[in-house]
């Protein structure tokens, strides 16, 4: 067993963040992420070989994560970077079970930053299977990292800012964007829109997708769902419909797009495995996206010395999870001893500060974006609604008939959740499902249960014995990882 | 299709076969940039429909991007870069084990 | 024996669940309370169905494994392995076995529910070494001529079980041994038996057994009481805790089992394998289970480095194509251990209508048809159907016999697990 004074694991904004914070302050952390390169989803490296650095950053986004990234390579010296490195499961409270270059290794630390961050949450439609139908992240990454169309017609929809992103990416790469549908309402946007003008930098820039999406020609529409989606060996066309405020379809007003590809998800899911199995103390708020630990102001869990930030503990955006990194990294410092009281209240103050601001401004965004619960009327009794075990909701049905919502039982009874992915995909809308059929409360329904391993790892893995390993020497950021084991 | 966007002056060409065709990718692509550049959206049949499934998430979590590598099935194609010589082929329910390459 | 309005039966695992299923057979009205505690045994089961198999020290190779740790060999060279079960025992897990292919069809009929009880080709013992080839022998000829068993030459074993190792010395096969999923069979038995009238209250912890003098008068969960004339302690690994808010003393104590699941793979294994360190089994979606540790640990529910890697390092000695493959899920469950590996069943002397139902340790699911009949035998008073007497608990001692009369409001708290976060259910 290795024994760090500092683990974070998730090398995205906010994880960056803390490292960088915690470095600044003296300490020498270790940052474990399974991607080959830093960066998380957002600001996302492609690998060296592929996509040339060359170019500027070409929006706000993009040049903030290269600055965070220019930051982070000033501390570089400090930092122990652990790509290609899966953080599989949680011993105890802060001793992780870790596979990466050097094999199988368990880490303890003395304090633990989580920054895991979240993945798209798509609840099921009918024909929602069908290849050519795939969140809008991965369409992104599809031609932003792998230079890659995912297809030549595309639709967008769902919820939420990252829709428009994704909608003038997609678009620049040279795919056929023919509209963005948004569940919100003008109506509703425009009722919130004086909110948003708190923080006037934001919205600018969040009206400048818009502005450039409408000077392209790229209709966005507001009030609607997408209901279904038609095609044999791939997608054909998507039916929408106009959906009242609580996102329920209206069958009287449907239209057809015919596309090739249809992108799509309400938002984010906080992936929140690692902090269950660290034992942390969980709740559920819809508006942050789901399950996510308890969390003091300062980051802090409920378990002592384990930390929490980004969308991991709570989708809020990049801006946010930058500064609920720095402000564990901080709180992490100081707990360590590497930051006396009063230095640590001193760099403490102006993030406090910024994230007060910033998340009266997210919040705003998220409320609208809230799941709502007219989206678990849209998937028919033959819509399958567990990807991995092709289950219909008819099928789920009969299992609640037997055992009523006991989540465990059902689980038995109709092996919801127990496919590869282990839940993920199906269980956040399972649940809502399960909520409003049976008047049960989702917090009484209870998060999926979580057991490792995270993510892939091979019986031989665990087989071997555990590697004796010196700390990876620091990767540089130009470099690219080899292949992941 | 390959969109040209930001490619460095050189790119590697990497070999591959995919249900005995021979497709290529660049050095760095996943299987799955790999398989859509070269027209495939569909690359597995599942166990109990006989559906067809490609990417889905695009970053490891939804398990629906599977397919067989070097006779090796559940394989994600979205978080596998392509190497020199891969046999890929599609998988048909839980696939078969092969030898490896 | 006096009747208040129910029978109730604490605890929802297999075991509850089948004795319920009994009482409501022979229209005994019945009430099934379950608190679905984190780590209960029925949930971490193999779903193994091996009599012989766990009778002789055959089935679940840790014991043998163990037991060659501790006892090693004698002077001459000699393995000595446990003591194989008595025989009274082994007749009971044998005759329990023999229900399942009846039960399934029952159960399927009034529940609706396949079990997936999967009669395959039955439970191989792998002999690894030559140093094992001495106990097995010992093994095998104590056996009664009654038990189908092979000994199988290496080439045999390979026909059978292509993806085998050839690493290996030869294999003991008892075609009889098969295998059910434990959870859905937990989860028949209480169906059927709602459907033959039983009440079911889940999420309901028991905090205490209520007794007058000699008699139990009921269970307390919480502010609410539950009348009941006869209480059946199916409590498992918490069955202890339970029994001591009666007052009574009970020697049941939670042994961890830490178990691995892989991902779906086509067919693999034909039967199911046993070796000294761990056993490997192919469910009925393709997942190949690998099993189990014995752990000491109290109610701790959660999996350690070194358990996973001895159970995955032995699995690929095994079966060398498990290398390259994935793990699903890895979990733990505590089963309910008693010093001489027998059940605990039947009334403690001394409190009229109570029952003990626990104790299965590794044999629960096996056990569990007659387990469920001979408890509800002994809760209508009918004669009995086997022999029984070996299970009751006063074979401990006299201390284990019910007689301390705490009083009537004794509500000890039943066992609960330190868990305070939601990673509680299986």
């Amino acid at each position: 067993m290795i024994r760090h004074r500092l683990v974070i694991v998730g090398a995205g904004p906010a994880g960056m963040a803390a490292a960088i914070a915690a470095a600044d302050a003296g300490l020498e952390p270790v940052l474990i992420d399974e991607n080959p390169r830093i960066g998380g989803q957002i600001y996302r490296q492609p690998p060296a070989t592929l996509i040339s650095k060359e170019t500027e950053p070409t929006n706000r986004a993009a040049r903030r994560g290269a600055e965070l990234l220019r930051r982070f390579q000033v501390q570089s010296s400090r930092m122990t970077v652990l790509t290609n490195t899966r953080v599989w499961t949680i011993f105890g409270h802060r001793q992780l079970g870790v596979q990466g270059n050097q094999g199988r290794e368990t880490i303890e630390a003395e304090q633990l930053i989580l920054a895991p961050g979240a993945y798209e949450y798509v609840p099921p439609f009918p024909g929602w299977t069908l290849p050519g139908v795939m969140t809008p992240g991965g369409a992104q990454q599809m031609v932003k990292t792998m230079g890659v169309c995912p297809g030549k017609r595309v639709l967008i929809a769902g919820t939420g800012p990252f829709l428009l992103v994704v909608a003038e990416q997609l678009q620049k790469a040279g795919m056929e964007v023919v509209g963005v549908v948004e569940a919100i309402t003008t109506a509703e946007a425009i009722r919130a829109f004086p909110r948003l003008l708190e923080h006037p930098t934001l919205l600018g820039e969040g009206l400048g997708y818009l502005n450039r999406l409408r000077r392209a020609r790229v209709p966005i529409n507001r009030g609607e769902v997408v209901v279904e989606a038609r095609g044999d060996a791939e997608v054909r066309e998507v039916v929408v419909a106009k959906c009242d405020p609580q996102w329920r379809g209206d069958p009287s007003g449907q239209r057809t797009f015919v596309v090739d590809t249809l992108a799509i998800a309400y938002g984010f899911v906080p992936r929140a495995q690692l902090p269950q199995l660290a034992g942390c103390r969980m709740r559920f708020v819809n508006e942050l996206g789901g399950w996510i630990p308890e969390t003091d102001g300062n980051q802090q869990t409920s378990v002592p010395g384990v930390w929490v930030a980004g969308d991991g503990g709570g989708v809020a955006g990049a801006l946010v999870a930058e500064d609920e990194g720095t402000l564990a990294g901080l709180a992490a410092s100081h707990q360590l001893g590497a930051l006396d009281s009063a230095t640590f209240e001193r760099a403490q103050r102006p993030v406090v500060r910024r994230l007060h601001r910033l998340r009266r401004f997210r919040a705003v965004l998220d409320q609208l974006s809230r799941i709502r619960p007219g989206l678990t009327t849209i998937p028919t009794p033959d819509t399958i609604v567990c990807r991995c075990e092709e289950l219909t909701q008819a099928e789920v049905e009969t299992g609640i008939d037997f055992g009523g919502t006991d989540l465990r039982t059902l689980k038995v009874m109709t092996r919801l959740g127990m496919g590869a992915c282990q839940g993920c995909m199906c269980w956040p809308a399972a649940a809502r499902w399960i909520a409003a059929r049976s008047g049960k409360s989702i917090e009484e329904i209870g998060p999926l249960s979580v057991r490792p391993p995270l993510g892939p790892l091979s019986v031989g893995d665990l087989a071997r014995q555990e590697g004796i390993s010196d700390r990876t020497p620091a990767v540089s950021l130009g470099s690219s990882e080899g292949a992941p084991t | 299709m390959h969109s040209g966007c930001d490619a460095p002056e050189v790119r590697r060409t990497v070999r591959l076969t995919f249900d005995g065709d021979e497709i290529f990718g660049f050095e760095g692509q996943t299987l799955a940039a790999a398989l859509l550049a070269a027209g495939r959206r569909a690359w597995r049949f599942t166990s109990r429909r006989g559906e067809p499934r490609g990417i889905f998430c695009g970053m490891g979590i939804c398990l629906d991007c599977l397919v067989e590598v070097d006779g090796r099935p559940n394989v994600r194609a979205c978080l596998t870069p392509v190497a020199e010589g891969m046999r890929v082929a599609t998988q048909r329910g839980a696939g078969s084990w092969g030898a490896p390459a | 024996m006096s009747r208040l309005p129910d029978c109730i039966v604490v605890g929802g695992g297999v075991i509850g669940c089948a004795v319920t299923y009994e009482l409501a057979k022979r229209s005994i009205p019945v009430l099934l309370v379950d608190q679905s505690l984190p780590g209960r045994a029925t949930s971490a089961s193999a779903g193994g169905l091996w009599p012989i198999g766990e009778a002789v020290g055959l089935g679940c190779g840790v014991i043998f494994h163990a037991s060659n740790a501790s006892s090693g060999s004698s002077a001459n060279g000699q393995v000595h392995g446990p003591d194989a079960l008595p025989a009274v025992f082994r007749d009971f897990l044998v005759r329990s076995n023999a229900c399942f292919p009846e039960l399934a069809a029952e159960l399927q009929a009034l529940s609706s529910i396949d079990i997936e009880y999967a009669p395959g080709a039955g439970l191989i013992f792998v002999i690894e070494a030559e140093s094992q080839r001495a106990f097995v022998e010992h093994v095998t000829r104590s056996l009664p001529p009654s038990v189908d068993y092979e000994v199988l030459s290496p080439e045999a074993v390979a026909r059978l079980e292509p993806n085998l190792s050839r690493d290996i010395v030869g294999g003991v096969l008892l075609s009889g041994e098969h295998q059910v999923n434990p959870m859905l069979l937990a989860e028949a038995f209480k169906r059927a038996a709602i459907k033959l009238g039983a009440r079911f209250r889940p999420h309901l912890a028991v905090t205490g057994i209520r007794r007058q003098g000699d008699r139990v008068v009921g269970v307390e969960a919480g502010d609410e009481f539950l009348p009941g004339g006869a209480v059946v302690n199916a409590a498992g690994a918490w069955a202890a805790k339970l029994a001591a808010t009666a007052g009574m003393e009970l020697p049941v104590f939670p042994v961890r089992g830490q178990i691995v699941l892989t991902e779906t793979m086509p067919q693999t294994l034909n039967a199911c394998l046993s070796t000294s360190s761990c056993y490997l089994l192919q469910k009925a979606h393709g997942e190949v289970l690998i099993g189990s540790t014995t752990e000491h640990c109290g109610f701790d529910v959660g999996v350690t480095p070194e358990g996973i890697h001895s159970l995955c390092r032995g699995a690929v000695r095994t079966l060398p194509i498990l290398s390259r493959v994935g793990i699903k899920r890895v979990w733990s469950g505590l089963r309910p251990g008693t010093s001489d590996e027998l059940p605990i069943l039947g009334p403690a002397g001394g409190l009229d209508g109570y029952f003990n139902a626990t104790g299965g340790f590794r044999t629960g699911i096996v056990a569990s048809p007659l387990t469920g009949r001979v408890v509800a035998e002994w809760v209508s008073g009918e004669s009995p159907c086997c022999d029984r007497e070996a299970f009751l608990a006063d074979r401990f001692g006299p201390q284990f016999t019910g007689t301390r009369d705490t009083g009537s409001q004794d509500t000890g708290t039943q066992g609960r697990n330190a868990a305070t976060s939601h990673n509680a259910a299986t």
